[in-house]
C-alpha cells in the first residue's frame, strides 16, 4: 500500500493542489461577485458621475460592477448610453437594461418591456413586453404599462378588471401616463362610466407632474369650456405654453402641483 | 478694522524722515537724499502715449516725457528738492484701458491726472485717487498750489487714502498695471496687486453708475461699449468723487449743493465699490486678494456704520426671481401679442414696489434665465448678440439691480461660447478663449457644483461674500456680510451632455454644499444664503438628485434657501404638502426658510428674514415666504400690475428685432392657404403640415431606424383654428410666409411624435375623427348641420398618404369607406408609420390605441419648426407640389335634404381653388360674420 500512495504521491499532490487552486479561486470569485453585489446605490451613483467627468477607471470600474449583475450598475450603464440618440448607443443601453432587468432591477425591466412594446430598437415583440413588465413588480411606470396591455388584450389574454384595477393603482402611486390615461377613460365613458370630474381630477393630477398632454387637454378645455371648466384665455394660454416648454423640454421636472 | 491704516498714517507723518516705513515693493513714500529720477507709472487701467510733466509748486517744469509702451516714464529731476507736482497729459494717440469696459479708450487733450509728492521719490502712481488729493488741496488753497507745503500734501494724500482706499499703505504708491492682456491671477495680495484691484473697482463703478444715470446711452447702441466708453465713466466719476470730497466731507454735495447727474450714490459707495471690488478680484485676482475683498478688507470707508452687539436686530427681505426664461415682455412671440399672464416687465414694478417696503433688501435670481423664448433665440441665434453688447436678459436685471445670480441647466442650452460670452467669465473651457471681456450681468454669478475639467476649478465663482449695509428699526447702520451660494442640477451632464462632455462635470448638490458652505463661514460670512436651482423632494438623498432642496437644508450653515426649476409656488399652503419636515404655510424646509417663486416671472418671492446677533454670530430668528404675482382674478377677468416702463424701454430693439424676426418670410407661397373649408374636404393647409411632417420622419427612419425604411410613412394633421367661439381661421395670403403664420397655422407648441400602427389601428384613428360630423339622414328633408358643434376640430385628424371617404350617413365608428394604399385596400395587419404629435400619441383626445406604446420617434423638435424648416428648404410653395391632393373625401350620397355648416364670409372659391368642388354657399350671415354652406354629397 505504501509503494502505491509513494507512486502516486506527485499526481495526487497535483490533483489536490489544482483542486485547491480551483475552490480557492471560485471561493475568491464568488468573494469578488458578493463585494460587488454590495455596493451601496451612493458609490453606483458616485461611479456614474467618475464617467461623464471621464475620470480614470470610472467607465472600467462601472462595466465590472455591471457584469457582476449589480442591478443599479447596469442600469447606469444603460442610462449613460441611452443619452445618444444613435442606433448604436440605444442598442448597447438596451442591452445593459436587459442585464439590469435579469438581476432584478425594476426600472430596467421596464425599459426593457417598454422597448418591445414601441418596437423602436428591437422588432416588437408584445408578449416578451408583457413579461418583463410583470417582472417590474409594483413600478408604477410598468404598471401603467401592463394595464393598458391588458385592457387591450396585447401581449396575452384581456382582462379589463385587473387592467382597471392596476391602472387605478398606478395612477394613484404617481405615475403620471396613469393618470392622464385614467382620465382619458373617464371622459369617453370607455370601460369606466362617463364622469366628467373625475376626468378633470386626474388630468390635473397629471399636469401638476408637467405631463404634456395633460397640460395640453386642460388648456384646450379653458379655451373652449370643456370639462365644466369656465372658458379662461388667459389660463388657457398660460397652461398651452406650459405644455408646449414640458413637452420640448424633454426633461422631467417634478412635482408642480398647479392645481 | 484697519491696522494698515494706522501704519500708514504714521508714515505720512514722518514723511519728512529719512527713515523708511518699509513696504516690501519699495513703494516708500519717504524721499531719498539726493535723488535724480522719478519713475512715473501713472493708472486708470494702463495708459499708453500720454505726456508726463513734473513740476515744482511754482509751475517751474523739471522734468518731462512721455508714457512708453510699459507704461511708465522715467525722468531725470536733477538736484530738486521740495515738494513736487506731476503731470499726467492726454494728448490725440494717447490711450487708456478701461476695466469697467475691458476695452481700451481714447485718452484725449483736455484730460489730465495729477499727483502732489511731497518731495523727489523714486516712484510714484499717479491715479484718479492722487487727483482727488489734488483737487482737495487746489479747493484748499483757492487755486494757490505754491503756498501749499510738503505737510498739507501727506495729509491731502492720507485723507483720500483713509477715505477711499484705507487697505493701501500710501495714495502714491505705484499700482500694478492692468490692461487687455492681464489673465486671471495677475493681481496678488500686495500693495501694487491693491491698488490696482482698487482703480479696476472703480472703472467698474464708472461705468455702472454711468449706464444708471444715462440708461439711455447704451440701451439703443448696437456697440454698448463705444457708447459708454465716449464718456470716460472712470474720470467722469473720479471728477465727481474730487468735488464731492473737496470739503473733506464724502456726502455726495460740492460743499452744500448735490452733485447734478451723480454717477454714484454716497450712502451706498461703500457697499457698490465691494461689490466691483469682487468681481474686479475674481477676474484679475489671486485667491488671496480675492479672500481680502471677502473679509471687507479694501472698501472705501462707510458712512456712519455702528458694530453690531449682542441683540442687534435686522429685517431683511430676500427678493427673489427665478426660471425667468427670457420672458422679458409680457409678449407671446408666436401669436404676436400681449401675454399678461407672463413677463418681466411686470415682476420689476413688483420688486421697486417691495423695495420701497422692505428697505434692508437683497434681490437674487435662481437661473435658467438667458434662454426660453424666441428673444433668446433670436440673441443667440438669429441676430447673435456682440460681446459690446449687453444681453437683453441680463440688461434689464442689471436695471433693476441683482445682487447676485444663480446658474440654472437652460443656461447651456446655447453652448459654452456662448455662456463664457453673456457672462463675461472666464471659463478656461476649450472654444471659449476668444469670448473675453464682454459686457454682462454686472452682478456676480455663483454655481459650485459645476467644474472645468481643465483645471478641475468650478466653472463660476463658487460663491460670493457681499458686504452690505442694513439699517435696523432704530435707525443704526450695521454692515453684514452675506454669503451667497449656487447649484444646479447635475442632470445638465445628460441633458446638454453634447455642450458640456469632457468639458465640464459636475458634483452633487449636498457635496458641493458641505465643501464650500464652511469655506464661506470662515471667509467671514455672517449669514449664508444658497441659490439653489432646483426642487423639493423628500426622496431618499443621492448626489445626481435633480431636486435636492429638502436635504441641501440639512447642510449646516444655510440660512436660507432660493428654490426653483420645478416651476412650482412656495410656500403657498397648497404645494409641498404633507411632507415630514415641510411647512408650506411659513415656507420652511427642515427649518431653513425656503421661497420657490413660480416661473416665467408670474411671481416675485419674499423671504423676510428677522435675524439676531448674538455676541457672537448671526442667527435667523423669524421668517416668513411669501408669494408676489403679476396677475390676479378680478371676477373672470385675469389682471396683472402695470409693466415697469424702463424695462420695456431698454428692450425695445430687441423685442421689436425678435417680432421682425418672427414675422420675416422664411418661403414664399404662390397660393392661398387657409383653413376655412379644413373640415369638410382635402386642403392645402393640412397638406403643408403633413407634407413637412412625412418629409422629416421619412429621413428620420432611413437614418435611424432602417429597419423600417420599407414601411409606408403617413402623416396625420388637424384644424386647430376653425373660427371656435370666433377665434377665425388660418389665412395665409399669397406671398410671404413667415413664422408667425406658420404658428398661425400650427397653433399648438406639440413635438414632433411618429408612431408604428397597423390597418386596424389607423381605420380607428379616422374613425374617431370622423365623429366630427352628426350622422346625416338620406331622406330627412328638413336641413341638416354637417358638423357636431361641441367636437373640437383639433380632432379632426386627416391623415395624408392613404386615400379614404367618409360616409355621413352611417353611424359613428363605420363611416370610413375605401380606405386605401397605393391604390390597394388597407389590410388589418398591414404596418405604417404615421407622422404626428406629442399630444396625440400619448393619448390626447382619446384615439383608441394611442397611448405612448406605439411611439417609435420622440422628436426633440417642435412641429411648428418642422414646418418652418421645410418651408425654408422648399423656398416656394406651389400649388403643384404643396396643394391638396384630395386624397379624402365625402361617400356620395343623394339627399332629400341640404346638409350645411358655417364657415369664412362668402368663401366657396377658396373652397374651388383648394379642390373642393362640393361646397356652395347658400347665404351670408346678417353680421358679415361668415356665411352658410351647403355641402352636396351627389357631386
Amino acid at each position: 500500500m505504501w509503494a502505491l500512495i509513494r507512486r502516486w504521491r506527485w499526481p495526487v499532490m497535483l490533483l489536490l493542489v489544482a483542486l485547491a487552486a480551483a475552490a480557492g479561486l471560485s471561493a475568491s470569485a464568488s468573494a469578488q461577485r458578493r463585494a460587488a453585489l454590495a455596493q451601496p446605490a451612493s458609490a453606483i451613483r458616485q461611479l456614474r458621475f467618475d464617467v461623464q467627468a471621464h475620470r480614470e477607471g470610472g467607465e472600467r470600474t462601472l462595466r465590472q460592477l455591471a457584469d457582476y449583475g449589480h442591478p443599479l450598475a447596469a442600469r447606469t450603464m444603460a442610462e449613460l448610453a441611452a443619452v445618444d440618440p444613435t442606433p448604436d448607443a440605444q442598442q448597447r443601453a438596451l442591452d445593459w437594461y436587459r442585464r439590469g432587468a435579469r438581476s432584478g432591477d425594476a426600472e430596467s425591466a421596464y425599459r426593457l418591456g417598454l422597448a418591445y412594446l414601441q418596437g423602436r430598437t428591437l422588432p416588437g415583440d408584445p408578449l416578451a413586453a408583457r413579461h418583463w413588465f410583470e417582472r417590474a413588480g409594483t413600478l408604477p411606470a410598468a404598471r401603467h404599462r401592463l394595464a393598458m396591455m391588458l385592457l387591450r388584450g396585447e401581449g396575452g389574454v384581456a382582462d379589463p378588471v385587473l387592467g382597471q384595477q392596476w391602472l387605478a393603482q398606478a395612477a394613484a402611486d404617481g405615475d403620471a401616463d396613469a393618470m392622464f390615461a385614467l382620465a382619458n377613460r373617464y371622459r369617453d365613458g370607455d370601460g369606466l362610466p362617463h364622469d366628467e370630474a373625475l376626468a378633470l381630477y386626474w388630468y390635473q393630477a397629471a399636469a401638476s407632474d408637467e405631463h404634456p398632454a395633460a397640460l395640453q387637454t386642460l388648456s384646450l378645455a379653458y379655451a373652449r369650456g370643456e370639462l365644466g371648466l369656465p372658458v379662461d384665455p388667459a389660463q388657457a394660454q398660460f397652461l398651452g405654453e406650459y405644455a408646449g416648454h414640458a413637452a420640448k423640454c424633454h426633461t422631467p421636472h417634478t412635482r408642480v402641483a398647479l392645481f | 478694522m484697519y491696522p494698515i491704516h494706522k501704519k500708514a498714517a504714521l508714515c505720512a507723518t514722518l514723511a519728512l524722515a529719512l527713515s523708511a516705513c518699509g513696504g516690501s515693493d519699495g513703494n516708500n513714500a519717504t524721499p531719498a537724499a539726493g535723488s535724480t529720477s522719478l519713475q512715473v507709472q501713472p493708472s486708470l487701467g494702463q495708459i499708453s502715449n500720454a505726456d508726463v510733466t513734473v513740476k515744482s509748486l511754482d509751475g517751474k517744469v523739471i522734468g518731462s516725457g512721455s508714457i512708453d509702451a510699459s507704461g511708465a516714464v522715467k525722468l531725470g529731476l536733477g538736484n530738486v528738492s521740495g515738494p513736487l507736482l506731476v503731470e499726467v497729459s492726454g494728448k490725440a494717440g494717447a490711450r487708456y484701458y478701461d476695466e469697467g469696459l475691458n476695452a481700451e479708450l481714447d485718452f484725449p487733450a483736455g484730460e489730465t491726472l495729477h499727483a502732489l509728492l511731497p518731495g523727489a521719490q523714486a516712484q510714484v502712481g499717479v491715479t484718479p485717487l492722487t487727483e482727488i488729493a489734488y483737487q482737495r488741496l487746489l479747493a484748499n488753497k483757492s487755486g494757490k498750489l505754491a503756498e501749499v507745503t510738503a505737510a498739507d500734501i501727506g495729509k491731502a494724500n492720507d485723507d483720500v487714502r483713509v477715505q477711499f482706499a484705507p487697505e493701501l499703505k500710501n495714495l502714491l504708491s505705484v499700482p500694478k498695471l492692468v490692461n487687455a492682456r492681464t489673465g486671471a491671477g495677475a493681481l496678488d495680495d500686495d500693495e501694487a496687486g491693491r491698488y490696482a484691484l482698487k482703480l479696476a473697482a472703480l472703472a467698474k463703478a464708472g461705468v455702472q453708475g454711468l449706464d444708471e444715470s444715462k440708461p439711455e446711452l447704451a440701451a439703443g447702441a448696437d456697440d454698448a461699449k463705444a457708447a459708454l466708453g465716449a464718456q470716460r465713466p472712470m474720470l467722469a466719476l473720479g471728477r465727481q468723487l474730487g468735488r464731492d470730497f473737496a470739503d473733506g466731507q464724502f456726502d455726495g454735495k460740492e460743499g452744500s449743493k448735490a452733485l447734478s447727474e451723480a454717477l454714484y450714490n454716497a450712502d451706498d459707495f461703500h457697499d457698490r465699490i465691494q461689490d466691483k471690488l469682487l468681481q474686479a478680484a475674481q477676474q484679475l485676482g489671486t485667491a488671496r486678494l480675492v479672500e481680502l475683498v471677502q473679509q471687507g478688507g479694501a472698501m472705501p470707508r462707510g458712512n456712519a456704520l455702528s458694530r453690531a452687539e449682542k441683540g442687534t436686530q435686522l429685517d431683511l427681505a430676500i427678493l427673489q426671481t427665478t426660471d425667468l426664461h427670457t420672458n422679458i415682455k409680457s409678449y407671446d412671440y408666436y401669436k404676436t401679442q400681449d401675454d399678461i399672464t407672463l413677463g418681466f416687465e411686470r415682476t420689476a414694478t413688483l420688486i421697486d414696489k417691495a423695495r420701497a417696503e422692505l428697505p434692508n433688501n437683497l434681490l437674487f435670481d435662481n437661473g435658467d434665465t438667458i434662454q426660453g423664448t424666441s428673444l433668446s433665440d433670436y440673441q443667440a441665434l438669429v441676430s447673435p448678440v456682440s460681446c459690446n453688447a449687453t444681453l437683453a436678459q441680463y440688461k434689464v436685471m442689471n436695471l433693476m439691480r441683482y445682487d447676485a445670480g444663480n446658474v440654472g441647466n437652460h443656461e447651456f442650452n446655447y453652448g459654452l461660447p456662448f455662456l463664457a460670452q453673456v457672462t463675461g467669465a472666464a471659463m478656461r473651457v476649450p472654444g471659449t478663449e476668444d469670448r473675453k471681456g464682454c459686457m454682462g450681468p454686472r452682478f456676480p454669478l455663483v454655481l459650485s457644483n459645476a467644474y472645468a475639467v481643465s483645471d478641475k476649478q468650478p466653472l463660476f465663482a463658487p460663491y460670493v461674500i457681499l458686504n452690505r449695509t442694513f439699517r435696523t428699526a432704530d435707525g443704526k447702520r450695521i454692515p453684514l456680510k452675506v454669503g451667497v451660494i449656487g447649484f444646479a442640477p447635475p442632470g445638465i451632464m445628460s441633458w446638454d451632455k453634447r455642450n458640456l462632455d469632457g468639458k465640464v462635470y459636475v458634483e452633487g448638490v449636498k457635496e458641493a454644499a458641505e465643501k464650500y458652505v464652511p469655506a464661506m463661514r470662515k471667509a467671514g460670512a455672517d449669514i449664508v444664503v444658497a441659490l439653489s436651482h432646483g426642487g423639493i423632494s423628500a426622496a431618499p438623498y443621492s448626489p445626481d438628485m435633480e431636486n435636492a432642496v429638502y436635504h441641501l437644508a440639512k447642510v449646516p450653515g444655510i440660512d436660507a434657501i432660493v428654490s426653483g426649476h420645478s416651476h412650482s409656488y412656495f410656500p403657498d399652503g397648497k404645494n409641498y404638502a404633507g411632507i415630514a419636515g415641510v411647512d408650506n404655510v411659513k415656507g420652511l424646509v427642515n427649518g431653513v426658510p425656503t421661497v420657490m417663486a413660480g416661473f416665467w416671472g408670474n411671481t416675485l418671492g419674499v423671504l423676510k428674514l428677522g435675524v439676531t446677533y448674538d455676541g457672537a454670530q448671526w442667527k435667523v430668528t423669524q421668517s416668513q415666504g411669501e408669494l408676489r404675482s403679476i396677475n390676479s382674478k378680478v371676477g373672470n377677468d385675469t389682471v396683472a400690475v402695470a409693466p415697469h416702463a424702463a424695462v420695456g424701454k431698454l428692450v425695445q430693439k430687441e423685442h421689436e428685432g425678435t417680432i421682425r424676426y418672427v414675422s420675416t418670410p422664411v418661403g414664399t407661397t404662390e397660393f392661398r392657404i387657409s383653413s376655412f373649408f379644413s373640415q369638410v374636404g382635402d386642403t392645402a393647409a393640412m397638406q403643408l403640415i403633413n407634407a413637412a411632417q412625412k418629409d422629416y420622419v421619412e429621413r428620420y427612419v432611413k437614418a435611424s431606424l432602417p429597419q423600417y425604411a420599407n414601411l409606408p410613412v403617413l402623416s396625420a394633421a388637424a384644424p386647430f383654428k376653425a373660427n371656435y367661439r370666433g377665434t377665425g381661421y388660418t389665412d395665409i395670403p399669397v406671398g410671404g410666409v413667415a413664422i408667425r403664420n406658420v404658428a398661425d397655422l400650427y397653433l399648438y407648441p406639440n413635438t414632433l411624435q411618429a408612431v408604428k400602427i397597423d390597418g386596424t389601428a389607423l381605420k380607428a384613428w379616422l374613425e374617431k375623427a370622423a365623429e366630427q360630423f352628426n350622422q346625416i339622414s338620406p331622406t330627412q328633408t328638413a336641413d341638416q348641420q354637417l358638423i357636431n358643434g361641441s367636437f373640437p376640430s383639433y380632432n379632426f385628424d386627416q391623415i395624408d398618404g392613404v386615400q379614404y371617404e367618409i360616409d355621413v350617413t352611417r353611424p359613428k365608428g363605420s363611416r370610413i369607406v375605401n380606405l386605401r394604399w397605393n391604390g390597394q385596400p388597407v389590410a388589418a395587419g398591414q404596418q405604417f408609420i404615421v407622422a404626428t404629435n406629442n399630444y396625440r400619441a400619448s393619448g390626447g383626445g382619446g384615439f383608441a390605441s394611442l397611448d405612448g406604446s406605439k411611439t417609435i420617434f420622440d422628436a426633440p423638435d417642435a412641429n411648428r419648426d418642422i414646418i418652418v424648416a421645410y418651408i425654408k428648404a422648399q423656398k416656394t410653395l406651389t400649388r403643384a407640389a404643396q396643394g391638396a391632393d384630395g386624397n379624402w373625401h365625402f361617400a356620395r350620397a343623394t339627399l332629400a335634404g341640404r346638409v350645411l355648416f358655417e364657415s369664412a364670409y362668402d368663401a366657396e372659391a377658396v373652397a374651388r381653388a383648394d379642390g373642393i368642388a362640393n361646397v356652395f354657399k347658400v347665404e351670408d350671415k346678417a353680421d358679415r360674420s361668415g356665411s352658410i354652406y351647403k355641402l352636396d354629397l351627389s357631386l
